[in-house]
C-alpha cells in the first residue's frame, strides 16, 4: 500500500464565466514525485495550480492536499508564480522579497531567526550574493531563483511552480532543472509548463492539460500524444545530457 | 522669507500657523499612505475617495446653515463620507470584482453631486471653490486636534502592517497562497487613504489632495531601494512641499493649495529628468 497522496483531485471542473476550462479532472500526486503538467497556453494549467493552492474553488469535484482541503495545507505548500507580472519599479531588495515567504497572518514583526533563514535559503539556490540587490535589477534566471527561495523559506513539503522557465535561456533552464531535481530529494515537485525541455528522464509523471487531463508515465511521451494535446504536429526536441 | 517667519509667530493671523502645523503633522501620514497607494497603483481609488468627500462637507455645511448644528463640522462630514466611499469601493473589489472602474467613477461623481446639491441648498450660498481647491482660512484649532489623532492612527496602522502591505503590494497572489488575508489589507489601505485624504483636504482642496498623496511618493520611489525608504523620503518631501508652498503663497499671494501642488509637480518633473539622465549616462558607460 502506498501512502495517501500529497495532492488528489477527483472529478474537478472549473469554469471562467461559463466557459469550461477544466473538465472532469482526476489525478493524484504522491510523496516524492516530480510531476510535470504540460499543455498549451490557455489550456488550464495555471487554473489547475491555483485550484491546488486553494486560490480558486472548483465548481465540481473534490481537492485535497495532504488529506485536507487546500486552505488548511497552505503552510506545507511552496508556490512559485509566473514572474512576468512584477512591477519593475517596486523598491524592494532580494532579501526582502524572500522574507515575504515567511509571513503568515496579520501584522507584527519578524524575528532574528527568520532573517537568518533568508540567507540560508538564498545560499541553497545559489543566490547568496544577491541578497541586497534590488529585485528589479535581476536577470530572468536570477529572479526565478529568488522566487524559488521565497517559496522554500517556509520549508514546504511540496513545491508548485508555474512556468519557471519562461523567458530564461537554455543554460539557465538546465541549472533550474538541476536545482529542482536536487530539491526533489526532500520534497514533492509539481511543475506547470508548456516547455518540453522540462520533461527530462528525472520527471516521473507527466500530466497533460488542455481542458481535459491525461496522465502518462514519461516513457509514453510521443509525437502522437502531443498532436492530440496541442491539436497539431509539433517538433519534439530532445534535451540529452552532454 | 523673514516676513513669512514673523507672520508665522504673529498671533493676529493664527490661520497661517495652523496651516503650517497641519502640513507638518499630516506629512507622516501622507508619506505612509502615499507610498502604499503608489506601489499598489490605486491612485484613481484615492481620487474617488477624495472627491466623494464633498458630499460630507456639503451635508455638514447644510446642517450648520439650516439647523444650526455646529458639532458636525465640515471636516467631520468629510471624514464620514471618505470612510463610506472607501468601504463601498473595498466591498465592490472584494466581492464583485467586475466593473470596478465604473463603480469608482460613480462614487467620484455622485459624491461631488451630492455635495454641490447640499451646498446650493444653504441660504447663504457657500462658495464650493473653498472646498474644491482648499482654503487655509478654514482651519480651526479643533481641526488640528482631529488631524493629530488621525495622523497618529494612520502612521501606527501603516507601520504595524508594513511587512504585510509590502507582501500584498508586491505579489498579491503569492500572499493569498500563503494564507494572508489580502482583502483585509486592501480594506485597511482604503481606510488609511480615506483618513489621510481628510487630513489635508482643507489646505489643498478635494481636487488637488490626490496629487499631494502621490507626487511625493512618486519622487521618492525614483530614488529608493527599500519600501521604508520610500515612506521616509516621501514624508520629508511632503513636509517640504507644504511648508515651502505655504510660505511662497503667503509672500506671493498665490492660492496656497495651488502653490503646494505646483511645487510638488515641478519637483516631480525635475526628478524624472534627473533620473532619466542618470540612467542614460549609466547606460552609455556600459
Amino acid at each position: 500500500m502506498r501512502e495517501s497522496p500529497v495532492v488528489s483531485l477527483r472529478n474537478v471542473s472549473f469554469k471562467y464565466n461559463h466557459v469550461p476550462v477544466l473538465e472532469g479532472v482526476n489525478f493524484f500526486v504522491h510523496e516524492g514525485e516530480f510531476v510535470t503538467v504540460l499543455g498549451p497556453n490557455g489550456g488550464g494549467k495555471t487554473t489547475l495550480i491555483k485550484i491546488i493552492l486553494g486560490l480558486l474553488k472548483p465548481h465540481t469535484g473534490k481537492v485535497t492536499v495532504f488529506g485536507k482541503p487546500p486552505m488548511y495545507s497552505r503552510k506545507r505548500m511552496g508556490y512559485v508564480p509566473q514572474y512576468t507580472l512584477f512591477d519593475r519599479q517596486f523598491p524592494v531588495t532580494v532579501g526582502e522579497v524572500v522574507l515575504t515567504g515567511l509571513l503568515t497572518k496579520l501584522g507584527g514583526f519578524l524575528t532574528r531567526d527568520e532573517k537568518v533563514s533568508v540567507s540560508h535559503v538564498l545560499e541553497e539556490v545559489d543566490a547568496g550574493d544577491l541578497k541586497d540587490r534590488p529585485f528589479a535589477d535581476l536577470s530572468g534566471g536570477q529572479r526565478q531563483k529568488v522566487l524559488i527561495a521565497r517559496a522554500l523559506v517556509s520549508n514546504p513539503d511540496i513545491l508548485l511552480l508555474d512556468e519557471p522557465t519562461n523567458s530564461v535561456d537554455t543554460g539557465t533552464e538546465n541549472k533550474l532543472l538541476n536545482l529542482l531535481k536536487e530539491l526533489n530529494r526532500r520534497m514533492t515537485i509539481f511543475v506547470v509548463t508548456h516547455d518540453m525541455g522540462l520533461v527530462s528522464d528525472n520527471v516521473k509523471k507527466v500530466i497533460c492539460v488542455n481542458r481535459v487531463v491525461r496522465v502518462h508515465p514519461t516513457s509514453e511521451i510521443s509525437q502522437e500524444l502531443f498532436e492530440g494535446l496541442y491539436g497539431r504536429s509539433m517538433q519534439l526536441v530532445r534535451h540529452d545530457k552532454v | 522669507m523673514n516676513e513669512f517667519l514673523s507672520a508665522l509667530s504673529n498671533t493676529d493671523i493664527p490661520f497661517l500657523r495652523y496651516a503650517f502645523i497641519a502640513g507638518i503633522l499630516s506629512s507622516a501620514a501622507f508619506g505612509v499612505t502615499g507610498t502604499y497607494i503608489v506601489v499598489r497603483r490605486i491612485s484613481y481609488l484615492a481620487g474617488a475617495i477624495s472627491h466623494s468627500v464633498l458630499a460630507g462637507i456639503g451635508f455638514a455645511v447644510f446642517l450648520q446653515d439650516r439647523y444650526g448644528i455646529t458639532w458636525f463640522t465640515p471636516l467631520t462630514g468629510a471624514w464620514i463620507s471618505a470612510i463610506l466611499a472607501a468601504l463601498i469601493i473595498g466591498l465592490v473589489n472584494v466581492y464583485a470584482r467586475q466593473r470596478e472602474d465604473t463603480t469608482i467613477g460613480a462614487i467620484w461623481a455622485v459624491g461631488m453631486a451630492t455635495g454641490l446639491a447640499f451646498l446650493s441648498g444653504t441660504s447663504s450660498y457657500v462658495d464650493p471653490m473653498s472646498y474644491l481647491f482648499g482654503n487655509i482660512l478654514l482651519i480651526t484649532r479643533t481641526d488640528l486636534i482631529l488631524i493629530s489623532v488621525l495622523d497618529l492612527l494612520v502612521v501606527f496602522l501603516g507601520l504595524l502592517f508594513y511587512h504585510q502591505f509590502l507582501a500584498v503590494s508586491f505579489d498579491e497572489e503569492f500572499s493569498r497562497a500563503r494564507g494572508l488575508p489580502a482583502g483585509f489589507y486592501y480594506l485597511i489601505l482604503l481606510f488609511l487613504t480615506a483618513m489621510t485624504v481628510v487630513l489635508m483636504v482643507t489646505i489643498v482642496g478635494i481636487v488637488m489632495v490626490i496629487a499631494l498623496l502621490t507626487l511625493p511618493a512618486a519622487v521618492a520611489g525614483l530614488f529608493s531601494r527599500h519600501l521604508w525608504q520610500m515612506i521616509l523620503f516621501s514624508s520629508l518631501l511632503c513636509i517640504m512641499f507644504t511648508s515651502v508652498g505655504i510660505g511662497v503663497s503667503y509672500i506671493t499671494d498665490l492660492p496656497t493649495g495651488a502653490t503646494i501642488i505646483l511645487l510638488a509637480g515641478g519637483v516631480y518633473l525635475l526628478a524624472l529628468v534627473v533620473k532619466l539622465t542618470a540612467s542614460k549616462i549609466q547606460f552609455s558607460k556600459h
